[in-house]
């Protein structure tokens, strides 16, 4: 559990979301607002991927 | 929110004290004037050595609040006229359009992340680039036992030199590249990958492996094959999520030097409206 290496997934998430609302506003404000939108749509994305994931591991 | 991103750019990431002083009195805008100021003198020069000019109008009290809100662009990214032959200037520094992209900066960004935006005075996002796309790089780094951003001259496959291997339909291609395709993603992250590419000119993995070039040590040196199947056969699953990080680092700056060349991406949303921005201009659309 401790040694998972979802434990490395903030530290993809975060940046990438920050770079993203940064390529897209100037202003400080809407820059985080984006990296928040974009972090939550990772983390859906990615724990959606991850259930696919254990269920076909679970099948097989 | 907006506070304290202000504090950080003002006490943190542009350290020098703005004295009160000059023409400004409103204290509304002191703050951003105060960052600008001290942006002005950090980035140095009467007019910006960095392109920072309209800081320095507005601290010659030149341009009234309102006024100024003319001739800059909005927080979201939409462009407007300074005037003829004035730069294109916002609060946080020069931006760049697609219009009249700023190759220079562009190619600042490709050698150092957000290199490109420091230069142009956009110091707030200059760092986001260059913290989150190191951060990413470095971290899948060591994540990966520093052994997961090299070239390989894979002497014992190929002789290195027939250094072009001919993949699909006869098209050449280089071999360190060929055996190792993820590089083409990590050196997007500039000059912090390249020294791979000296290391794999500098001395074959396999049969000198502790011969280095000067000040570069092991630095991104390719690791010999027994190393890297242990690396892959011993513990879980991190060496190969840490190259996935650092080629994610290298495809990020991509979007970072887009951004130095031309701006950020226009989003016409409703979202912004209200915020700190200055107001659009009339026929800025």
């Amino acid at each position: 559990m401790w040694q998972s290496i979802f434990w490395h997934i903030p530290a993809l998430v975060i940046p990438v979301s920050l770079v993203y609302g940064a390529t897209r506003f100037e202003n400080p404000r809407d820059i985080f607002w984006e990296a928040i939108h974009w972090m939550r749509r990772l983390v859906v994305f990615l724990t959606t991927i991850a259930i696919v994931v254990h269920l076909l591991t679970w099948l097989v | 929110m907006n506070w304290l991103a202000k504090s950080v750019l003002a006490k943190w990431l542009l350290p020098e004290q703005c004295p009160l002083e000059g023409p400004i009195s409103a204290k509304k805008n002191l703050n951003r004037d105060c960052s600008d100021k001290v942006r002005g003198r950090f980035f140095s020069g009467s007019n910006g050595l960095f392109g920072c000019s309209g800081s320095e109008d507005k601290l010659q009290g030149n341009l009234s609040p309102a006024k100024d809100a003319s001739g800059i662009t909005s927080g979201q990214g939409k462009k407007m006229e300074a005037g003829k032959g004035e730069p294109l200037t916002n609060e946080s520094g020069r931006v760049p359009s697609r219009d009249k992209p700023d190759y220079f900066a562009g190619v600042l960004s490709a050698l150092v992340p957000g290199l490109g935006q420091l230069f142009q005075g956009r110091a707030f996002k200059g760092w986001i680039f260059l913290g989150c796309v190191y951060f990413l790089f470095f971290y899948g780094w060591i994540l990966g036992g520093r052994s997961n951003v090299y070239l390989p001259r894979a002497e014992q496959c190929v002789p290195f030199k027939t250094n072009i291997v001919r993949v699909a339909f006869g098209i050449p291609f280089p071999k360190p590249l060929y055996y190792r395709w993820q590089y083409v993603g990590q050196v997007g992250v500039g000059i912090a990958a390249w020294p791979a590419i000296i290391q794999c000119y500098w001395a074959d993995e396999e049969n000198e492996p502790d011969v280095t070039p000067p000040l570069l040590g092991k630095y991104l040196k390719a690791p010999p094959e027994r190393e890297l199947n242990r690396l892959q056969t011993e513990g879980d699953a991190s060496w190969e999520l840490a190259w996935v990080f650092t080629v994610a680092a290298g495809l990020l700056n991509l979007l970072g030097i887009y951004d130095a060349l031309c701006g950020p991406a226009v989003i016409p949303d409703k979202k912004s409206q209200g915020t700190d921005s200055p107001p659009l201009a009339k026929g800025a659309n």
